[in-house]
């Protein structure tokens, strides 16, 4: 009964943040308009072609990247193996303009600016999402089973081919569509790392919206773009899962190519952390700490305005909020999808990923306007959106252990007398650990690295990092270069902070 | 298809589990082997198969030495405790599986197939979802499976464990009756004397564990 | 049923009474004790700016913002009649027709203080301009004398073969800077923009997505390899201002400015249509160009006041150049061709 309650709380939430700001903003500029003509404008098919072949080669090289760690932080005990999850995970939440910087850097010229720099932001950011996925799934694979194929004369590569790859599908494909899509309606690194020539639809959306007074055309390539993501998603046929044992097997011990491996790309990832930390020393003339001075001293005496304080407040409250809602929600929400298939499911959980940052803050404020329903400005709408955009990934990250989860098991309980609330505490709950700890890093993390959403709403006094990060940015000067990487910093503690308290509580 | 294995040793996670452990097996009969649990029973097995790394000895099939042989490759099959049936695949395809794998083709296959099914009593079973088989037809399929490549030995870790002893019984004098017409050597391992009885020619036991490095 | 009557009728005499005052919209009676300033995420005055205000007229000011001028502009015109605020700031000379169109403001120009009469003509008589900024070519004094290059002095120096490969500017279509150079250069040149545009394509200009990314990753004072970029008159004051270490007093400024290709920027204030406190609006605007406000802007925004009686202080004077002509085009102009001149401008000098 509760269940059912929070699977229509996910719906009105997706409802209230995304779906009637479309719907809203779709009738108050479509009236009257060709919804035909944007088509053919200048750049719009470009565009649409651009996000579906580099979204396509991003997903690709982000998954072969993934999958080898994957693979190996889900068969073997690697030392450090919660710290090498960690920090695979920290990449999504940097902002991208602070990643950008650092890319750009990083990059040898020739490829600065180009679609090869695109692609490798596009793995950096989701290599995450790939790990954070497959892992939990993989590791349901129990060993013997493998071992089984071996003794059925099945060499690697077939096992690979034969037993792995089918049981991994469903998991390895929905992480495959969830890159895929957050690849192919990228904005941020498109426009920083492909150079102003290239755009991805989302792109192109917000040009016609802000730079372009197109607000109609911006709307139907919304809608469009939204429409055909929520239809991918409905149509990606979740193939039938099998309920394989959630494996207890101990892990090995790693090899030690492995560890190394694994280690050597953590490491390689480091380093665009590595760059943005290092970046808030460096002024124009040298090495200075006063980047750092500003943001604990909130820019008194340094002309820098930044209450980083009152930020990281802002920023800690929201993440909280956010995942308070979107995490149960989603939970809820996986479980109705696989116990009753529904269609619906699906729509609700797949609606805010394809949906254009800047359609939606438009729809919001032309649709929520009116009387008591004029919640323009309000501070929670900030959590609430957040909490839109990270309920897809909830959704994700959990479903393939709720489809694992053997019914055997809750029916045991049943027959020793729980509850249906009791067997959802004691039997799924704690074998859902560690896809909750997945969901709630998921949700904690993009909270604190939206930008998009955050900065198009219209806020009083609630700034968040990022947004503090981006006006800093904004301003000639050393030192507000050198606050503004300082301040990303602060952001890269409170993101590991985050992901190890939630997988140290999940856990223990 | 004789057995021999000499010497074997094996250390795990730095326990040594087998220590100098010797046996042979003539073709076509079975040996037991036998102990109280924790003297490494299951890991004879799969020391045998490939499955673990050797300290050191040696393990034969045919005089030839395959202790540095793939698993893949050792044409050993192995009956597991908890049948580890594929669970993407159904009855049909978990038996032809290993048939799969040597590249057969399908008339081949579905006629082998349907051989191990009338053996093992589950011709009507063919296209069942393995997730829905009980215990007793679970461990059938698992037999079947693993005969189906007609693997030079067989073996069978604790195969008759949760069954009642009416269905214990049933299995167990079919798993004699099948080695039997099959010519199939193996080694069975079990705790339970009937078992030996019924199934094996020749025992060995191994010492219980000690806490020895 | 006689009884009932005089009750019905005080009943709906009263509710029509607190319907029509709940709903009245004129404020010449009753102030208000919050005003809403709706501007971008970079407007930043310091703490206490609006204090006066409030101590004149007993009304808080709250800032609320969201996104750049460019979004601002974009939500005012969803949101015309029924805004988000009171007053906007931020509204510049090449997004005002689209303001204007959209009719999202309700005509104000205040006269409560001295005005640049340039400034005050461009608002269309409906807006005040608040501050301009001249957005110019800057180059890196120590980058340049690296190369033993002397600084450029004009647009042809620019796509001078000596001066090949060093020049980085923002997108026209995707930052504000960048569309205010491309209409310098359609000021300057007329309708032969384009072959200059060709010019400096064949000369090697970067161009890339935004001002922060220009100057920050490409520009050579921060790690780049491109000495020539494009920014503002005020950027050498800020770049005293907030070096690091700090500049001694007497020092110059590490950057220059190429003050013929300057392009001004005027930013405007206006009341927004459809606010429930009109009269209140026009104080907060008149008081956006007060002395006391205005002389707030040059240190925290970077921009110079529209009020000519407020003296700059001393880092303008010493380290940003007097445009004494910048280029300019007229606001409806802009208007007319934007589109035109940024679909042939991206023809050629984006990939």
């Amino acid at each position: 009964m509760i269940a059912r309650l929070r699977w229509v709380g996910a719906t009105v939430l997706v409802a209230v943040a995304v779906l009637i700001p479309l719907v809203g903003l779709a009738v108050d500029s479509l009236r009257g308009s060709d919804i035909t003509a944007v088509w053919s404008r200048s750049g719009v098919s470009e565009a649409v072609w651009f996000s579906l072949w580099q979204g396509a080669l991003s997903t690709l090289a982000a998954v072969v990247v993934g999958l080898a760690p994957a693979w190996a932080l889900s068969r073997f005990d690697l030392p450090g193996r919660r710290v090498a999850l960690t920090a695979l995970t920290i990449p999504f939440v940097l902002p991208t303009v602070v990643v950008g910087a650092a890319f750009l850097a990083a990059l040898p010229d020739r490829f600065d600016r180009s679609v090869l720099a695109i692609v490798l932001a596009h793995v950096f950011f989701n290599v995450s999402v790939v790990v954070r996925t497959v892992v939990p799934a993989w590791s349901a694979i129990d060993e013997h089973l493998l071992d089984a194929a071996r003794t059925l004369g099945a060499s690697p590569f077939t096992v690979a081919r034969t037993i792995v790859w089918p049981l991994l599908r469903p998991a390895l494909t929905g992480a495959a569509g969830l890159v895929f899509v957050m690849c192919a309606t990228s904005y941020g690194v498109v426009r920083l790392l492909g150079g102003p020539g290239r755009s991805t639809l989302d792109v192109e959306i917000y040009r016609r919206a802000v730079d372009l007074a197109d607000v109609s055309g911006a709307t139907v390539l919304a809608v469009a773009q939204s429409l055909v993501i929520v239809a991918l998603f409905a149509v990606w046929s979740r193939s039938a899962t099998h309920r394989t044992s959630i494996s207890t097997a101990r892990r090995r011990r790693a090899p030690i190519a492995v560890t190394a491996a694994v280690w050597t790309l953590v490491a390689s990832f480091a380093t665009v952390p590595g760059a943005l930390v290092l970046a808030s020393f460096r002024s124009a003339s040298g090495w200075s700490t006063a980047g750092w001075r500003a943001v604990f001293t909130g820019g008194d005496g340094l002309r820098v305005p930044v209450d980083v304080g009152d930020a990281i407040v802002n920023s800690l409250v929201f993440a909280v909020l956010a995942a308070l809602v979107a995490v149960p929600f989603g939970v809820a929400l996986a479980r109705a999808a696989v116990s009753s298939s529904s269609r619906l499911a699906d729509f609700v959980a797949s609606l805010p990923l394809g949906s254009s940052a800047v359609v939606v803050g438009l729809g919001i404020i032309v649709t929520y306007d009116t009387g008591v329903f004029d919640v323009r400005g309000e501070w929670w709408l900030v959590p609430l959106v957040h909490a839109a955009v990270a309920l897809p990934f909830v959704v994700r990250a959990v479903i393939p252990m709720v489809e694992a989860i053997p019914p055997g098991l809750a029916q045991a309980a049943a027959t020793l007398g729980a509850s249906p609330g009791r067997r959802w505490l004691d039997i799924d709950l704690p074998l859902l650990r560690p896809a909750l700890a997945t969901a709630s890093a998921f949700s904690l993390t993009m909270s604190i690295g939206e930008f998009g959403a955050t900065s198009f709403l219209t806020r009083r006094d609630t700034t968040t990092l990022p947004i503090v990060v981006d006006t800093l940015l904004g301003r000639a000067g050393s030192l507000p270069h050198m606050t503004a990487f300082a301040v990303a910093s602060v952001l890269l503690v409170l993101t590991v902070v985050a992901v190890t308290t939630v997988d140290r509580s999940v856990r223990a | 298809m004789s057995l021999t294995v000499r010497s074997l040793a094996v250390t795990l996670e730095g326990r040594r589990i087998l220590h100098d452990v010797s046996l042979h097996v003539d073709t076509g009969r079975t040996l037991a082997a036998c102990g109280p649990s924790g003297s490494g029973k299951t890991t004879l097995l799969r020391a045998i198969a490939g499955l673990v790394a050797v300290d050191s000895g040696t393990v034969a099939v045919d005089g030839v030495d395959v202790t540095n042989t793939p698993t893949h490759r050792r044409s050993i099959g192995l009956v597991f405790q908890d049948n580890q049936l594929f669970p993407h695949m159904n009855v049909a395809r978990n038996i032809g599986y290993g048939l799969r794998v040597l590249g057969w083709d399908a008339t081949r296959i579905r006629a082998r197939v349907d051989e191990l099914l009338e053996r093992v009593q589950l011709s009507d079973r063919r296209d069942q979802d393995v997730a829905t088989l009980s215990g007793g037809e679970a461990k059938r399929v698992a037999l079947a499976r693993a005969l189906a490549p007609s693997p030079r030995v067989l073996l069978l870790d604790e195969p008759f464990t949760g069954l009642d002893r009416p269905l214990h019984d049933q299995l167990s004098a079919m798993v004699e009756r099948v080695l039997r017409d099959t010519g199939t050597t193996a080694v069975l391992v079990s705790h339970d004397p009937a078992d030996v009885e019924a199934i094996a020619q020749s025992r060995i036991d191994l010492p219980p564990a000690t806490n020895a490095p | 049923m006689s009884r009932i009557k005089p009750l019905s009728f005080t009943i709906l005499g009263a509710l029509a009474l607190a319907v029509t005052t709940a709903s009245c919209g004129d404020d010449s009676s009753s102030t208000p004790e919050r005003l809403v300033l709706v501007a971008y995420d970079s407007f930043t005055p310091p703490e206490g700016a609006f204090d006066a205000f409030t101590a004149a007229t007993g009304i808080e000011v709250d800032v609320a913002v969201g996104g750049d001028a460019g979004e601002l502009v974009a939500k005012a015109a969803l949101t015309a009649g029924n805004p988000e605020g009171d007053v906007l700031w931020g509204v510049d000379n090449t997004l005002l027709s689209r303001a204007l169109d959209a009719d999202v403001f309700d005509a104000y120009v205040s006269n409560a203080h001295p005005l640049d009469a340039s400034l005050v003509a461009a608002g269309a008589n409906t807006v005040t301009p608040v501050d301009f900024g001249d957005v110019c070519v800057n180059y890196d004094i120590a980058g340049l004398k690296a190369l033993g290059l002397p600084a450029p002095e004009s647009f042809d120096d620019l796509a001078d073969p000596a001066y090949s490969g060093l020049l980085v500017v923002a997108s026209a279509t995707s930052s504000s800077p960048g569309l205010a150079f491309l209409l310098a250069t359609v000021a300057e040149f007329g309708d032969d923009w384009p072959d200059y545009w060709s010019r400096l394509v064949s000369n090697d200009v970067l161009v890339v997505d935004g001002w922060s990314d220009a100057y920050y990753t490409a520009f050579s004072r921060y790690g780049g390899d491109r000495p020539l970029v494009l920014s503002y008159a005020s950027s050498p004051p800020a770049e005293v201002l907030f070096a690091d270490p700090p500049l001694p007093a007497d020092a110059d400024a590490p950057t220059g400015v190429v003050t013929s290709t300057c392009f001004r920027q005027i930013e405007f204030a206006g009341v927004l249509r459809g606010t429930d406190h009109v009269a209140a609006a026009r104080l907060l605007v008149d008081y956006l160009v007060s002395d006391e406000f205005q002389s707030l802007l040059p240190e925290s925004l970077f921009v110079y006041p529209a009020n000519t009686a407020t003296v700059l202080p001393e880092s303008f004077v010493r380290h940003a150049p007097t445009i004494t002509s910048p280029l300019v085009l007229d606001s409806a102009v802009i208007a007319a061709n934007r589109t035109a001149w940024l679909e042939t401008w991206s023809r050629i000098a984006l990939p």
